[in-house]
């Protein structure tokens, strides 16, 4: 497929800290990408330098083809960027905030008056373009903000967290507008919301203190876990002996506690009933088993330690 | 891209069109009741025999454009900046950062003159001083080329603090500087000899002072236009080059 986007070697420095470590991928033209992490990972960093919003310090970004410092004002026209907080001005209404951007695009304003109502109906928020930006909602102000990054028709939408401080309803419309705009332009955000990441992907890359660990679909990134299954057990009480024996079981993985309940990871089912033979003198309460996910995948201990046994 | 910025300034402007106006007036007023009258109470005519109410006027209107120039380019450059809004998507945009801050200060300085133009009437109802017409487009060209060097050096102060007490220290500086060392009302012949000449020939002094040539001498100083002509061309670069190291585009 066609790449929209290519890094090669980019790097990002601040200080003595490496933000962005020679990162080197690209992204197909028409397909949405989930950039997920822990904090400080350099998802945002990534975001802004793929934005144009910040240079790297080493390395070069090509957008379409074209190199993101010596044909900015190209790039610049292909891109929508959406950052995280809200940057519109206040003393704005929502309609002036994204018109003023799309004409310093150069779009006509009979055009940017038909894209803001035709984004601003498919995200029902028409009744707030004529309230100023200072006196609307987060959620509502953010919509306003993915109207202006599409403002110019850009075929690289870039986003970060686009459903932050949405409410169900808010977010399923952004969904439902971003998944269309899929077929015509490359999408990539930055997200926390992990559930919001396995409904909406094309593939995910995984950062980890400016790399990429994981890259791939969903079912390629649990690929190495679907074997794996989570336990958790609740006794009546689970004593100190009784945890330290648990945990001495040898196919038993990444094990914890949160006060009675045991947690942890096991190949096979098999491993529950070794732990239930060990614990047949203790009262069980609950239990729950479940195939790993996203989630289970990100945490950040069984990230550090992985899965292998 | 003029035409969009003047868009957002007129959005802006209608959102507190009522203060703004009523500023527009009250500020000559002001500068009338508290500058020109005590000023006019010791000195009756300027060295040259210009009747002093007729020597002080282009310099309020010097005063007022400077008085409307600040808060345009403190939002835009500084608050806007800091606080992470507007100025932001601004940069993204193809615009590039030279005509970006061009645009930025044509605006600013397009609506300073206009305040300046309101404050030239309300002064002119109250004093009842009148020039000939082509002395009132002399004085338009003068307070455009100051508003634009005024403008350059309000952005580089906008653009390199962080902090709103240095920002109002440095912009406060300049202010008492343009009001009491560029000759709007004392002349520089008042100064000690060294002091003076120092004034007479610092960038903001040559215009105020060219203007005035021009208008009660008739005579016209080449180097009142083109020494701050050429500052502000090489002003301007430097101040979208500050701009994009800012913002580490």
């Amino acid at each position: 497929m066609e790449a929209s986007v290519t890094l090669k070697k980019v790097g990002k420095l601040a200080g003595d800290k490496t933000i962005l470590a020679g990162l080197t991928f690209g992204i197909e033209k028409g397909s949405i990408v989930a950039i997920i992490g822990d904090n400080d990972a350099g998802k945002s960093t990534l975001l802004r330098v793929l934005a144009g919003f910040e240079n790297p310090e080493y390395g070069q970004v090509f957008i379409h083809g074209l190199d993101s410092v010596k044909r900015r004002k190209e790039i610049r026209e292909n891109i929508g960027y959406v950052p995280l907080s809200i940057d519109l001005d206040p003393w704005l209404t929502l309609d002036q905030n994204i018109r003023f951007i799309g004409l310093l695009y150069g779009v006509r304003n009979a055009v940017i008056t038909q894209r803001i109502h035709s984004y601003a109906h498919r995200l029902d928020m028409s009744e707030y373009l004529n309230l100023k930006a200072g006196n609307v909602s987060s959620g509502i102000a953010k919509k306003a903000m993915i109207i202006r990054a599409l403002v110019h028709d850009p075929t690289i939408v870039i986003l970060d967290e686009p459903t932050a401080f949405m409410d169900a309803q808010s977010h399923r419309q952004v969904w439902d507008l971003l998944k269309k705009l899929k077929s015509e332009k490359t999408i990539i955000y930055v997200s926390q919301l992990l559930h919001e990441v396995e409904q909406a992907h094309d593939r995910i890359l995984v950062m980890d203190n400016g790399k990429i660990v994981l890259d791939g679909n969903l079912d390629k990134l649990l690929e190495s876990t679907l074997e794996f299954h989570q336990f958790q057990i609740e006794f009546e009480e689970l004593s100190d002996e009784l945890y330290k024996k648990l945990c001495s079981i040898s196919t038993v993985v990444t094990p914890s506690r949160m006060n009675n309940i045991f947690h942890f990871y096991g190949r096979t089912r098999k491993v529950l009933f070794q732990v239930m033979q060990t614990a047949q003198s203790a009262v069980m309460k609950d239990m729950n088993i479940k195939k790993l996910g996203l989630q289970d995948l990100m945490d950040s201990e069984f990230a550090r330690k992985g899965l292998d046994e | 891209m003029i035409l969009s910025l003047l868009k957002r300034r007129g959005w802006l402007i209608q959102k507190h069109l009522i203060s703004t106006l009523s500023i527009s007036f009250v500020l000559p007023i002001m500068l009338h009741l508290t500058l020109m009258l005590p000023v006019k109470a010791i000195f009756i005519r300027s060295i040259r025999h210009t009747p002093i109410e007729l020597w002080l006027f282009p310099g309020i209107l010097f005063i007022i454009a400077t008085v409307a120039l600040i808060p345009h380019l403190y939002r835009d450059f500084f608050d806007l900046r800091i606080h992470k809004k507007a100025l932001m998507p601004m940069t993204l945009t193809p615009v590039s950062k030279f005509k970006l801050t061009l645009g930025i200060l044509t605006t600013a300085v397009i609506e300073s003159i206009l305040f300046a133009m309101i404050g030239g009437a309300v002064l002119t109802v109250i004093t009842g001083v009148v020039f000939p017409w082509l002395d009132y487009v002399v004085m338009l060209a003068y307070l455009c080329l100051f508003t634009y060097f005024i403008g350059c050096i309000i952005i580089t102060i906008s653009l390199l603090t962080e902090h709103v007490s240095i920002f109002i220290l440095l912009i406060f500086s300049l202010f008492i500087f343009i009001v009491f060392g560029s000759g709007i009302i004392f002349e520089f012949e008042y100064y000690p000899v060294g002091l003076g000449y120092l004034l007479r020939y610092s960038p903001v002094g040559m215009t105020i002072y060219g203007l005035r040539m021009m208008i009660f001498s008739h005579l016209f100083d080449w180097t009142s236009v083109i020494v701050p002509f050429l500052l502000i061309s090489i002003w301007l670069p430097l101040n979208a080059e500050i701009l994009r190291r800012k913002l580490h585009q």
